[in-house]
């Protein structure tokens, strides 16, 4: 538990480090996070570790995704999908299966990927047992600057000083 | 609600006349202020706050778009806001969506809805859909700024869920609403049963795009949000099933260790309890034993459990399923099977909120079940019924004593005494991390305060091991997570009392044995 709690922090602070980079990065930065000891909803009982280079804009990315499951038996399926400004150089086969038994607890993903622009990208990943449910995760890369691209979204202050995010509503008036 | 009328003072004008020429009088020139003082009236604003309801498709996988329809926003706070960002009048939605309030007439004003339910009185209740890509910031919507006239007005405010028939094309606003009318629902059943609770605060965290997963830890609801991989806001079970776990940390008690889990897992009987519970209340709540989470591209992908019908795959005491089938036959009115038994949920929220709190054990279906029955012992044979129905021996006491399946798995809680010495085995035969066996459980008394020393060190020949402990007195209360290979050591103050010590390996040496001393 440990581990896993200095491995989220470490994301953090290299999500910060990262968020507060200039677009050019010399060297990759590697970033590393786990789902183990997280709480979660129900689903497939699936956890992953993975790591990801923080790369300048055109450069290459190695993303290493490790996949473990306390199910000993039956087939994991794993389908994989990374962002449409994401360029994937790996080519590997999107929809995996990988058979599960007592012996093999770690099910290795890799795949190198990059951006012609900075932001900060997915790579997500759809995991699903028979009989157990499915999992959704999604793996951080960090471009350039590595900064979300901002959603149309309004913040304002109410007059008491309270932040809001406002949508519109849709309207109808009548006398 | 609020009368406001308003005086204005208007200074209509300066007139300053001149005269002059012909004749050079003696007229000089004169400033007169004129003042008029008009008082503005009010009108009755109402209106109806609804958002658009994804439903699962019938079969509980999937969003079905097809269906979208309008449901009502239910006490959610409403305020009139000016043209200056000042309050003019503030309400709450009635439990159709229906508010009114008087505000000033010829005003420039419009409607905020934000999502917030909040009661302060009593029975009462915070909750609030936090932005959490922005700072934490309450989601509102509104309508436009619009002159108020002088007759009574209505406006009607819909969030609409963006779809367009392929994606989500604009903003996702009935979200924040969608949640809230799931938490309003799981509120009503707790309600039912004790009509002035006080709810404590709870924050959902919420954004379209949100990858941070679903889960609830330390009063905060934290939700899925992202488009074509998993979204949660229209899962009205799986929001249900979260505030299940805010309940059972704010109102009950949980020791679970959280972790993945699957509905077929043998897991540590901690978070079989508190999952299994998770999925019944969400059952219960939204009285409908078909548990749905949706995911995938267009959300038409998904995965479904019914908790009335379903075959448990592996049943038993470690098995959340089988908790979730007990708890959710011991509520319902449907006579099935084993089970005769209609008890509602009062019998379970009396449990839940006085003797699962204080209860010496873990909480787990042993705890849980040796409650009930002690409390309702007229309907204890026809609850050991429905217990034995998921091949679970009658449960006789806290510590789960007396299985017969996977016995040799039952955290039999080794006595520790001051000077002594238990020896503790994790294993891991079911999985790591939660899974059953591997957290080894022990119970020690303290019977003069003072400093002692807990000392978990590795008794035989294995691999490279991390022992880990917590100690709890009714909670957690200290751990002793060092990276030192093969030993953990702790010195700490304990007051009079029954202590509980969970031990690990988090290196799940398979093999390894510890020996656990106080002094």
């Amino acid at each position: 538990m440990k581990i896993a709690y200095s491995i989220v922090l470490s994301v953090v602070l290299l999500g910060t480090s990262a968020m507060a980079l200039s677009v050019k990065v010399k060297d990759p930065l590697v970033v590393k996070g786990t789902t183990v000891g997280k709480y979660a909803k129900p689903g497939a009982p699936v956890d992953i570790r993975y790591t990801s280079e923080h790369v300048d804009v055109g450069d290459v990315s190695n993303v290493d995704i490790v996949f473990t499951s306390s199910a000993t038996q039956g087939t994991m399926k794993v389908n994989i999908k990374v962002d449409k400004n994401l360029n994937e150089h790996t080519g590997i086969n999107k929809h995996l299966t990988f058979d599960l038994d007592t012996a093999r607890k770690d099910h290795p993903v890799h795949l190198e990927v990059s951006a012609d622009d900075d932001g900060l990208y997915y790579v997500r990943v759809m995991v699903s047992i028979k009989g157990k449910g499915m999992r959704a995760f999604a793996v951080p890369v960090y471009v350039g600057n590595g900064k979300v691209t901002k959603q149309n979204v309004t913040i304002e202050k109410t007059k008491r000083g309270e932040n809001i995010s406002v949508s519109k509503a849709k309207e109808t008036v009548s006398h | 609600m609020m009368q406001v009328k308003f005086m204005m003072i208007i200074l209509l004008s300066f007139f300053f006349t001149g005269c002059g020429g012909g004749g050079g009088d003696s007229s000089v020139p004169v400033t007169t202020p004129t003042t008029t003082t008009t008082t503005i009236g009010t009108i009755t604003l109402s209106g109806k706050v609804t958002y658009d309801l994804v439903p699962v498709n019938s079969n509980g996988i999937g969003l079905d778009y097809t269906n979208i329809r309008s449901e009502a926003v239910k006490a959610v706070q409403v305020d009139a806001v000016g043209e200056s960002n000042q309050i003019l009048a503030s309400t709450v939605t009635d439990n159709s969506g229906n508010y009114a309030f008087s505000v000033p007439n010829n005003t420039i004003l419009k409607i905020r809805v934000s999502a917030r339910m909040r009661q302060t009185t009593t029975p009462g209740w915070d909750v609030e859909v936090l932005d959490a890509s922005n700072g934490n910031a309450l989601h509102v919507m509104e309508g436009s700024l619009l002159l108020t006239g002088t007759s009574n007005e209505t406006r009607d405010l819909h969030a609409p869920s963006g779809w367009d028939g392929n994606a989500y094309s604009s903003k996702r606003v009935a979200g924040p609403f969608a949640m809230l009318d799931t938490i309003y629902t799981s509120m009503q059943i707790v309600l039912a049963t004790e009509p002035n609770i006080l709810f404590p605060a709870l924050d959902v965290f919420w954004y379209a795009g949100n990858i941070d997963g679903t889960y609830y830890t330390n009063g905060g609801l934290y939700i899925y949000g992202d488009e074509n991989s998993d979204t949660d806001e229209y899962d009205k079970h799986v929001i249900a099933h979260e505030w299940a776990h805010y309940y059972e940390d704010k109102l009950s008690r949980s020791d679970s260790i959280g972790g993945q889990h699957a509905i077929s897992d043998r897991l540590d009987i901690r978070v079989a309890f508190s999952e299994g519970f998770g999925n019944a209340f969400s059952g219960m709540a939204l009285n409908n034993p078909l548990y749905s989470d949706t995911l995938g591209v267009n959300q038409a992908n998904g995965f479904s459990f019914n908790m009335e019908n379903d075959t448990t795959t592996n049943p038993g005491w470690y098995n959340e399923s089988s908790v979730h089938k007990i708890l959710y036959d011991l509520f319902d009115s449907t006579n099935d099977g084993a089970d005769i038994l209609s008890l509602g949920f009062a019998p379970l929220h009396n449990v839940f909120t006085k003797s699962q709190k204080t209860t010496p054990a873990f909480v787990s279906i042993f705890t849980f079940i040796t409650a009930l029955k002690s409390e309702n012992a007229g309907g204890a044979v026809d609850i050991d019924a429905i217990v034995s129905s998921e091949s679970i021996a009658s449960i006789t006491d806290i510590y789960g004593t007396g299985r017969t399946n996977l016995a040799s798995e039952l955290p039999n809680y080794s006595n520790l005494t001051i000077g002594g010495t238990a020896n503790v085995c994790p294993s891991y035969t079911y999985g790591t991390g939660n899974k059953l066996g591997n957290h080894q459980f022990l119970k020690f008394s303290i019977g003069t305060a003072g400093t002692y020393t807990i000392t978990v060190v590795k008794s035989n020949l294995s691999g490279t091991t991390d022992p880990d402990f917590l100690i709890y007195k009714d909670t957690s209360i200290v751990s002793g997570f060092s990276t030192l290979s093969d030993s953990e050591t702790k010195i700490l103050t304990l007051s009079i009392g029954d202590y509980l010590l969970d031990v690990s390996d988090y290196n799940n040496v398979v093999g390894a044995c510890f020996d656990v001393t106080l002094n």
